[in-house]
């Protein structure tokens, strides 16, 4: 049954893929969309396609994917269904990397865009600012079990790292300015296929990590005692949580801008269509889940028609918030439901 | 008396700068010279002073009317006025919250009542410059950064003001009840250079040097007008302009009626967009963008962007582009110093025509061959 | 029970725990056993330090001093792949889940056998079965985790420590929250793994009647430190009467049962036979009487066929009562003396 269920996933993103690029804000003919990929359709339909849809399609799979998973280690590891890259300030972590290297060490960035270096050196800018916010958001969870004040320290981390860059800025000059706002105001379009190709890589990177931790993942669903009882290495474990939640979130965030709710949304969504907190059906189902409902977003973006959009924050906000206000009221209730 | 006329005329234009106009009013060349006629205040005179009228000062506002005294010192008040609503002529000491107001002033050789300045690192007038590093002439700050005690200390006759929404109301208001005058100055909403322009002439009164003022209106109105005129005759065909640049992957596009779109227009240029009738920018896909730009012969103010690498930065798609490979990319950005003042958002506003000029010989080079641009440059 | 190896042994083990450089001992000098087929129950009042001791032994805590000696190795030396092969603890933490079912909750404590995603091999599932069948919980393998009751939950997270095979079970107050019945019936389970399947059980517990009456083995824990013996042993001792007495509580060495403490005797004369006789005793005790062949206040029980009978004499003054409840509160009443 599962397996059915994993299956029509994967196929029905393989179809939201396709409604995509078929879909966009401009009116494209679908046979030249389809011969554009072959390289046979028009010249205008071929930048459209290859330029701006195949992109922009690509990049809502991988970064729905990571941004959900990296939601769902953090859920799992600190025991908390409202945890996520966004509302703990991981994303802004990574903001703030991004920031202290574009805003200080600018003569790496005056290399011609698009170049390896400058991609590496701004994900693992990303990495280091998101993996420090881990760190303190584990040491808070550590002390202190109600999870809403693990909830809030998260919101005051991301407003005082907001601050943060704001002060940056107002210390930089004009050309450093430039060049933080261009980098990090991204968003799913705008992505050249080396920029995509690195993100796949990091991600890729996360994954491995995340999926070789399926096993103590649901050793930690029965609690700590449990799993150290049982031989799980709870430092190593941690380590290696952090570290790939923090590659997977920091990347998107770093080429992406904070997809708001989608780490938070998504793993929940994902229960709800297996029904099951078997870390081996959540892992690949809630990277399916994520590529399928960001897929979803983008295209909802382009609702208004006549070209204009909705930016994809704000659909994925619509979509997100609910489902959060949902676990929030449902805990309330008897019982905890996770 | 000539308050009748000016009634009138204030009638004329409130009824003419309706919505239903702007179809037309895009149309390059447009004579009908209530366009080139500032909408958003008018002046009444009376025997010992005059009345300034601020209307709808602030985005969105509609049917608010702000009145102001001017009475010269020595002028007793009529019980009718409230001193609340009185401003003394001529203002010995001013705040600006805007350089379109210190560069009035400037052009007035006025600069030397300016106390205050809200963001000094954005002047580019190098006399202003001179007293703001001598010391002279502190930064009020803006928004929530404001000053107040320091407004208050510099003991100004007036604060000119403008207003953007509710926010800026509030501290507005705390000032006014702290004892300082404000007054609120509604340029930046004209839709015309010219009309914007105008606005010269409220500071022609505050100042004493109304003869001044309207001179100098007079002489930028003819250069303007017959520029535009010469352009509508002698041009046939009207090349596309693109402008603005994508943000966060959204495209800004901005209303044809926009000062800019203006500009374009009467320059004898087509603004990519101007079937657009919505008021405000509207946001759209940069796909979308790209279709119509794609046939764009020029693109002006691309941003921030000081070259065609910056702009390969900001979105690589845009290297496809015809007018990327022409370079055909100007920006606003060639008098600019190096804390971010842009003197196309200073002097530019008491010089319309030469905003224009600069603008026709973009579009039309043929018509004014050798021109070197003021404000705008190529980016290579 | 047989007195087979030692499983499981303490010397002289110090427990406590270190907050900011500092150390607190607990309790220290700990030469503890126990041995394989035992049940092992380890009483004592709160805060004497249960948890703590249980925690050491398992290495979910450092000791302060000393070590812990599992199947014949000190459990520092352990990889920690070895030792959850050797020992499995149950805890009272709640598992806070909805989506898992019991049969997933008990195939977790394969843990240490599976492979890197978790899969189990028909032998694993094998375990699992016997789990569940030990536990009686096979009717409810597919059911969700919160759609059971307290007691067959707490069955749920023994099931899963018995899955981990292992040949000793360290349980943290297994039977806590829960109704009589079911704490009769899970150490009804755990003596049966010391029975049937020689395995060792460690357990914590508040209940004293069944671990007084069921356990093999008694760890009595004072603040002064730890006795342990069979229960009877303890009780002859008088180490459990002293552990738990109070100016409230009484321990009866003949019963093995704690009771209150009653004042002001009034003496009252009983006649009857069997159990019925036994049960008015308790009854009369319970109101402040004791029993006093010559005493002036006489109750009577008679038993006749499906009938019982008790006649109070008081005096001259007869009285018949049909229950027990009618005669107490007739007595009661009174306020005789």
């Amino acid at each position: 049954m599962l397996r059915l269920i994993m299956t029509g996933l994967f196929f029905l993103m393989i179809l939201l893929f396709f409604a995509d690029l078929l879909l966009g804000s401009t009116h494209l003919a679908a046979g030249d969309v389809i011969k554009s990929l072959f390289g046979q359709g028009t010249p205008h339909g071929e930048i459209i396609v290859m330029q701006f849809r195949l992109p922009k399609a690509l990049t809502a799979i991988i970064a729905g994917a990571a941004m959900s998973v990296s939601g769902l280690l953090m859920q799992t590891l600190f025991r908390n269904p409202l945890a996520g890259p966004d509302v703990l300030g991981v994303s802004s972590g990574a903001g703030l990397g991004v920031a202290l290297t574009v805003l200080t060490i600018t003569p790496l960035f005056s290399f011609a865009p698009g170049s390896q270096l400058q991609d590496w050196s701004l994900i693992l800018a990303a990495w280091a600012g998101a993996g420090a916010v881990m760190m303190i958001i584990m040491a808070v969870s550590a002390r202190m079990r109600d999870i809403m004040t693990v909830l809030i320290v998260g919101l005051l981390l991301a407003s005082a790292i907001s601050a943060v860059v704001s002060l940056l800025q107002y210390f930089s000059n004009e050309a450093e300015l430039k060049t933080y706002v261009i980098w990090t105001m991204g968003n799913l379009g705008n992505m050249s296929y080396s920029q995509i190709r690195t993100l796949a890589l990091a991600t890729l990177a996360g994954m491995v990590l995340a999926f070789a931790m399926i096993k103590p993942l649901n050793a930690m669903l029965m609690g700590e005692t449990f799993s150290r009882t049982v031989g799980v290495n709870m430092k190593m474990t941690r380590i290696i949580l952090l570290a790939a939640a923090s590659i997977l979130a920091g990347s998107v965030t770093a080429f992406c801008g904070p997809l708001a709710f989608i780490g938070v949304a998504v793993p929940h969504i994902a229960r709800i269509i297996f029904g099951t907190t078997d870390h081996r059906t959540l892992m690949p189902g809630v990277a399916l889940s994520g590529a399928v409902i960001l897929l979803i977003s983008d295209m909802i973006s382009t609702l208004p028609g006549g070209g204009q959009i909705i930016p994809v924050n704000t659909v994925t906000s619509l979509i997100g918030i609910p489902v959060v206000l949902w676990i929030i009221i449902g805990r309330t209730g008897l019982g905890r439901k996770f | 008396m000539r308050f009748p006329g000016i009634l009138f005329a204030a009638v004329i234009l409130l009824c003419s700068c309706g919505r239903g106009n702007r179809q037309a009013d895009s149309q390059p060349g447009n004579t009908d010279a209530s366009v080139y006629t500032a909408s958003r205040f008018h002046i009444d005179e009376f025997q010992q002073f005059k009345r300034l009228t601020v209307i709808d000062p602030w985005q969105n506002s509609s049917g608010n009317e702000l009145v102001y005294y001017l009475v010269p010192h020595n002028v007793q008040l009529p019980d009718s006025i409230s001193e609340s609503q009185v401003v003394r002529v001529p203002v010995r000491r001013i705040v600006c919250m805007s350089t379109t107001h210190t560069a009035m002033l400037r052009a007035l050789d006025a600069a030397g009542i300016i106390v205050g300045v809200s963001g000094t690192g954005l002047i580019y007038d190098s006399l202003i410059l001179e007293s703001v590093a001598s010391g002279s002439l502190p930064d009020v700050g803006y928004e929530s950064n404001l000053d107040k005690e320091l407004i208050v200390s510099l003991k100004p006759d007036l604060l000119m003001a403008y207003g953007v929404g509710a926010s800026s109301a509030e501290y507005l208001r705390k000032l006014t009840e702290m004892g300082v005058k404000v007054m609120y100055n509604a340029d930046y909403l004209e839709e015309h250079p010219l009309a914007r322009c105008e606005w010269i002439k409220v500071f022609g009164l505050l100042t004493g040097r109304e003869a001044k003022a309207d001179s100098l209106f007079r002489e930028v109105s003819a250069a303007y007008i017959s520029l535009a005129d010469e352009v509508r005759d002698a041009v046939k065909d009207h090349p596309d302009v693109l402008l603005g640049a994508p943000w966060e992957g959204i495209w800004y596009i901005s209303p044809a009626n926009s000062y800019i779109g203006r500009l374009i227009s009467d320059a004898g240029g087509r603004y990519l967009f101007d079937d657009l009738t919505e008021p405000n920018s509207v946001p759209y896909a940069v796909e979308a963008v790209f279709r119509r730009a794609t046939e764009a012969d020029l693109w002006l103010n691309p941003g921030t962007a000081e070259s065609l690498n910056d702009v390969a930065v900001a979105d690589h798609r845009m290297t496809k582009l015809p007018v990327f490979a022409s370079g055909g990319i100007w920006n606003n950005r060639n008098r600019v110093t190096a804390t971010g003042g842009n003197d196309y958002w200073e002097g530019a506003v008491v010089h319309p025509d030469l905003l224009l000029r600069d603008i026709v010989s973009i579009l039309h080079p043929e018509l004014l061959p050798g021109y070197r641009q003021l404000y705008f440059r190529r980016l290579q | 029970m047989r007195t087979g190896n030692v499983i499981a042994e303490t010397v002289d083990l110090a427990i406590g725990y270190n907050a900011r450089g500092k150390s607190t001992t607990v309790m220290d000098h700990l030469s503890l056993s126990a041995h394989r087929g035992e049940l092992v129950a380890l009483i004592g009042r709160n805060g004497t330090g249960k948890s703590t001791l249980l925690r050491t032994m398992v290495a979910l805590q450092p000791p302060l001093h000393g070590s812990v000696r599992l199947q014949g190795q000190e459990i520092n030396t352990l990889k920690s792949s070895g030792l959850p092969k050797i020992v499995s603890f149950t805890s009272t933490e709640p598992i806070a889940l909805r989506n898992i079912k019991v049969r997933e909750v008990v195939a977790l404590g394969r843990f240490p056998y599976t492979n890197w995603i978790g899969s189990l091999t028909a032998g694993d599932e094998r375990s699992v079965s016997d789990a569940l069948g030990v536990t009686g919980l096979l009717a409810l393998a597919d059911r969700n985790i919160d759609n059971i009751s307290d007691g067959e939950r707490q069955r749920t997270l023994i099931a899963r420590s018995l899955a981990q095979d292992t040949d000793l079970l360290v349980m943290d107050e297994p039977t806590a929250f829960l109704d009589l019945p079911s704490r009769y019936s899970i150490v009804a389970i755990l003596r049966k793994l010391t029975r049937e399947k020689d395995k060792c059980v460690i357990y914590s517990t508040h209940d004293l009647d069944t671990a007084v009456n069921e356990a093999d083995r008694i760890w009595l824990m004072t603040e002064t430190g730890i006795s342990e013996g069979a229960p009877e042993d303890l009780m002859l001792s008088g180490m459990l009467a002293k552990a738990f007495e109070s100016p409230l509580l009484s321990f009866s060495q003949a019963g093995g049962t704690f009771s209150f403490v009653r004042e002001k005797l009034a003496p009252i004369a009983l006649e009857g036979t069997g159990i019925v006789r036994k049960l008015t005793e308790r009854a009369l005790r319970r109101c402040g009487y004791r029993i006093e062949q010559d005493a002036a206040l006489k109750v009577t029980v008679n038993v006749t066929a499906g009938n019982t009978e008790w006649i109070l004499l008081n005096g001259l003054h007869k009285e018949h009562y049909t229950s027990l409840y009618n005669l107490i509160s007739h007595l009661l009443a009174e306020g005789l003396d």
